[in-house]
């Protein structure tokens, strides 16, 4: 903007320079005023228009007018009803996130609500089942009970026991690896449903070390599979299917023979 | 809609600086009000913020468009004078009114909505759809044809 037309900018804002200091908000106007530097012919200006003003404001309102003033919702400031509030953009962009954020909150509340010491590491071992083929595990022909002295003997793992619910199973293969945590991880593979054991230590506590118990079996779920899982003497047992927990409550409710 | 912009005894006002005519004005400021309720019993008041100056201001130049209109006569100008608030002083509302309706619109829209210390200069541009540099022209020549009228009311006070 060149000074020429600058300058005759700032002249037309002090010719509209506000007459009460109420309407001062406008930085344009802000920055024209304090250029003013009290010129007298701007003071003349602001003294006439003020008088002006006042004149104005002795106009005699008529009784028949002043009526309406009474009647307050005669022009009500547009109403503001539920409806047109939740029309509103905004507070239908803040209601939809509301929505979204207690949406989240509410699916990871229930998603953990069966959690358990353990439940993390289950469900990653149940990623794992998905993933295996049969020709990644040693091949084994024995009974599932009976690997706990294979694992004792040639890993040196202890309580890597096969509850009995799953004892008598024939086995496929079995391994023995290490997860990304360092953690010694049993994996057999049964000829039943094509299901997978897995024995691994039970989680501790950070502090004392001491193994977070749980009692009887709990279900997790990851990817379609499906796992039970137990605690005993610090080493969890997980029994993996592909499938959901109808087709494991069978073998986990069968009596023992 | 804020208070202030419904402020009603200025919409009449502002009826009565266009009209220079009490019983013209309460016309122009009751049919405004009517209509204003008719909309708001329908639930479609507008949602524009000057909507009432808005239509007051049409309904007034619609009103004395067939009334007789002052010659074009070139007014006497005068800087505006330091003693001119005095002057002022001893107006009637009713010799400001009368002499703010018979200038040419938009002049008249515009010095009726400055005169009102209703609104600021944005606001004025929008309801009466200015410029500003033309709400600048009518409102420096107002200042200079009242001043000149002033005198030729008052021409002792001038002189202080």
């Amino acid at each position: 903007m060149s000074l020429l037309s600058s300058m005759r900018r700032q002249r037309s804002l002090l010719n509209c320079a506000p007459i009460s200091a109420r309407q001062l908000a406008d930085r344009p106007m802000r920055s024209a005023l304090s250029r003013t530097d009290g010129s007298a012919e701007f003071a003349d200006q602001q003294n006439f228009d003020r008088a002006l003003a006042r004149l104005v404001r002795l106009i005699a309102i008529p009784a028949e007018s002043a009526e309406w003033f009474s009647e307050k919702d005669l022009v009500p400031a547009s109403k503001r009803t539920w409806k047109n509030t939740l029309r509103n953009p905004a507070v239908l962009a803040i209601s939809i996130a509301v929505a979204v954020i207690a949406g989240v909150f509410v699916f990871n509340f229930v998603s953990h609500l069966n959690d358990f010491p353990g439940s993390a590491t289950a469900r990653k071992l149940l990623g794992i089942a998905a993933s295996t083929r049969s020709v990644m595990l040693d091949p084994v022909n024995a009974e599932a009970g009976t690997l706990s002295d294979l694992f004792f003997m040639k890993h040196g793992l202890e309580h890597y026991d096969v509850p009995e619910e799953f004892a008598d199973f024939d086995t496929i293969g079995c391994r023995v690896f290490e997860d990304d945590e360092s953690r010694r991880i049993a994996q057999i593979w049964v000829s039943e449903k094509r299901m997978q054991f897995f024995l691994f230590p039970a989680e501790r506590d950070s502090k004392t070390g001491t193994v977070l118990r749980f009692p009887g079996w709990r279900y997790v779920r990851q990817e379609g599979w499906t796992g039970a899982v137990t605690e005993h003497s610090g080493v969890c047992f997980m029994a993996a299917v592909r499938g959901s927990e109808k087709d494991l409550a069978p073998y986990l409710t069968q009596p023992k023979e | 809609m804020p208070e202030r912009k419904q402020n009603l005894p200025q919409l009449y006002r502002f009826c009565f600086l266009m009209l220079g005519d009490s019983r013209k004005a309460q016309e122009i400021f009751h049919a405004t009000l009517r209509e204003a309720a008719v909309r708001a019993a329908r639930g479609d008041l507008p949602d524009e913020q000057f909507w009432l100056f808005r239509d007051a201001r049409w309904r007034c130049l619609e009103a004395t468009r067939t009334d007789l209109q002052p010659e074009p006569v070139e007014m006497d100008e005068r800087d505006v004078a330091p003693g001119a608030e005095s002057q002022i002083q001893r107006l009637d509302p009713l010799q400001l009114a009368i002499w703010i309706s018979a200038a040419p619109d938009p002049q008249r829209s515009a010095l009726a909505l400055f005169y009102l210390d209703e609104f600021d200069y944005r606001e004025i541009l929008d309801i009466a759809d200015l410029k500003l540099s033309e709400l600048s022209h009518f409102l420096a020549k107002g200042r200079r044809q009242l001043q000149a009228w002033l005198d030729s009311k008052f021409p002792q006070a001038s002189k202080v």
